[in-house]
């Protein structure tokens, strides 16, 4: 590692301006409207590429429409630094393309200072970070680092029932391009990432940048309690099975189980659909949607058979049957501590106030850690809010966060 | 029964472009660059023959465009929807963007280049240039630089060929 210290600053205007413009794309009066693979978004991709063009980086597209930008300088494995650029529905102006941007600004700050490279900088926009889609988040980095394949993503399915296989095959992309997308350790030095912490830590802190030292990973159930629907007004209440009562109990279960579980689970019941779901007929059949995340595998584990033995007991008392699928199964990501230590030092350097933290949302970090050591920086969130139109991150703070990334960038590929 | 009638040759076809490119010059007095846009495909050969003109008097930034994306009749469900990489490779922000067709009709496809280029930066200022305004418009655009007015029929066809894709040049109105 060189002891490069750059005093390199990025040009905050211009960082402004490339947020600025990814951003507006998809924008509405409800939020950001740039959901994976729709025009949108791929006119954003387009954009991208003019962006990273236009500073010299030669532009490459994979088989699932990730987007690569790398410096001419440099040889042999690179340093990427990578987020995304979709957003969830209604969703933030910030998330991912803070990333992305910084990226480029970063990128664009040193080829002008003509910075003698070792290692190449790609800079990255995932596909498909977002699981709002399809189910699945970070699909782009987990073909590139050869989690998912052709294989298992084709029948992946929105909510229209179109198919993620088909809308690739759209984008020009067959299962060889698909495959091929996979990289090599090899190929990278280093992955870093900058995103916006979507949550309250930083900012109640009074810290500017929170440097993440794990990924917690989160255990996704669907549990489904099958009653029986009866008239609401003839059928006494000792003779009800009632799914959506059944249901209630798991509900606070869930937070009694995640509270009272040491090692930092956080558990949420996000989504609930009733059948029939009418006013005058008891519950038949009620299905929960359970998302459990913890950075300790073991933790996460114990919590997830808590419940689903919570939601047998249940089930069994009210005579009732039960289904219950993990859908979704990741393990929690420690980052690598020498890119921990870089950030903080990086961060103590220039005096700007952080601390050290995990993150609570997944990111495409938590995927490129099979292919290379990777380390993750937070900036802070207004008020913790994220996946909202309201998300908001001061010009200030997303500025001393690419000077951060800046530093550890060039003291790795300098 | 298909009639073809063929309005411009080739040497009619340099003699316009040598009228835009004095009009152009004749509108960038006193500025340094220009930055052309061929919309693709006749546009971005157009947008050539323009540039090494122009190329004597202003520095010439090239880059074309190919506006599937932003087609106000787009398919979303139907078409291909290709991550299609920028063919722009400076910075748009406070240039003046000429932006190059060969036939002008509803005013559609301009309308898309231009939210494409907006999308991309903000450029001083956006002129067109067409070689042929054959009319029918259905959107409230207007040529900056007009090579030749065509009347037509609306169920014609104006085609434009050039020898860089289609080995001759020529304009043709083309009726069926």
């Amino acid at each position: 590692m060189s002891e490069v210290t750059s005093g390199l600053r990025v040009s905050a205007k211009r960082l402004e301006e490339t947020i600025n413009t990814l951003s507006k794309i998809g924008m509405t009066n409800k939020g950001s409207e740039r959901t994976a693979y729709t025009v949108k978004e791929i006119r954003a991709k387009g954009v991208l590429t003019h962006l990273m063009k236009r500073i010299g980086l030669q532009v490459s597209i994979d088989g699932v429409g990730n987007v690569f930008g790398k410096t001419t300088q440099g040889s042999g494995s690179g340093v990427m630094i990578g987020s995304h650029i979709d957003t969830v529905p209604g969703g933030g102006r910030f998330d991912g393309v803070v990333g992305v941007a910084s990226g480029i600004e970063i990128a664009r700050t040193i080829c002008e200072n003509n910075i003698a490279l070792r290692h190449p900088i790609e800079i990255c926009a995932f596909s498909a970070e977002e699981s709002s889609r399809f189910g699945v988040g970070t699909i782009g980095s987990a073909v590139v680092a050869g989690e998912l394949n052709a294989g298992n993503i084709g029948d992946l399915q929105d909510k229209h029932g179109v198919k993620l296989g088909d809308v690739l095959a759209r984008l020009g992309r067959n299962h060889d391009a698909i495959n091929s997308s996979k990289r090599r350790p090899s190929d990278f030095y280093a992955y870093l990432e900058l995103h916006i912490e979507q949550g309250p830590i930083l900012e109640n802190e009074g810290k500017k940048i929170g440097v993440v030292s794990a990924i917690s990973a989160s255990t996704r159930l669907r549990v489904r309690f099958l009653g029986r629907a009866d008239h609401s007004g003839t059928t006494p209440m000792n003779l009800r099975r009632d799914a959506l009562t059944a249901a209630s109990e798991l509900i606070l279960a869930v937070e009694q189980i995640c509270k009272a579980e040491a090692g930092e689970v956080v558990g949420t019941v996000g989504s609930i659909s009733v059948s029939p779901n009418a006013m005058n007929v008891v519950p038949g059949t009620v299905e929960l949607g359970i998302d459990i995340r913890s950075v300790h595998a073991n933790s996460k584990k114990r919590v997830t058979n808590l419940v689903v033995d919570e939601a047998r007991k249940i089930s069994s008392r009210r005579d009732l049957e039960l289904e219950t699928a993990i859908i979704k199964e990741d393990e929690p990501v420690i980052l690598n501590a020498e890119i921990v230590s870089l950030f903080e030092d990086v961060c103590k350097s220039s005096g700007v106030p952080y601390m050290r933290m995990i993150s609570g949302a997944g990111h495409d970090a938590m995927k490129m850690a099979r292919l290379t050591k990777c380390g993750v920086i937070f900036v802070p969130s207004k008020r913790g809010l994220s996946h909202n139109p309201g998300e908001w991150t001061d010009m200030k703070d997303i500025e001393a966060g690419a000077n951060c990334l800046l530093d550890a960038t060039l003291r790795l590929a300098a | 029964m298909v009639k073809e009638k063929k309005i411009c040759n080739s040497k009619q076809i340099d003699e316009l472009i040598n009228i835009l490119v004095k009009r152009i010059l004749r509108k960038l007095t006193g500025e340094k660059s220009v930055a052309l846009i061929g919309i693709k495909t006749h546009g971005a050969y157009l947008s050539r023959r323009l540039g090494d003109k122009l190329g004597t008097s202003l520095q010439v930034y090239h880059g074309t465009l190919d506006i599937a994306l932003y087609r106000d009749d787009l398919n979303v469900l139907q078409e291909e929807l290709t991550i299609r990489e920028s063919e722009i490779n400076f910075d748009l922000n406070g240039k003046i963007v000429v932006l190059v067709d060969d036939v002008l009709f509803t005013g559609r496809t301009v309308r898309a280049a231009i939210d494409q280029l907006l999308d991309l930066g903000r450029p001083a200022v956006i002129y067109l240039t067409v070689l042929v305004d054959r009319g029918h418009r259905e959107l409230p655009i207007c040529p900056t630089f007009c090579g030749k007015k065509v009347k037509t029929q609306r169920g014609e066809r104006v085609e434009v060929k050039l020898r860089e894709k289609d080995s001759v040049d020529g304009v043709y109105i083309i009726r069926q």
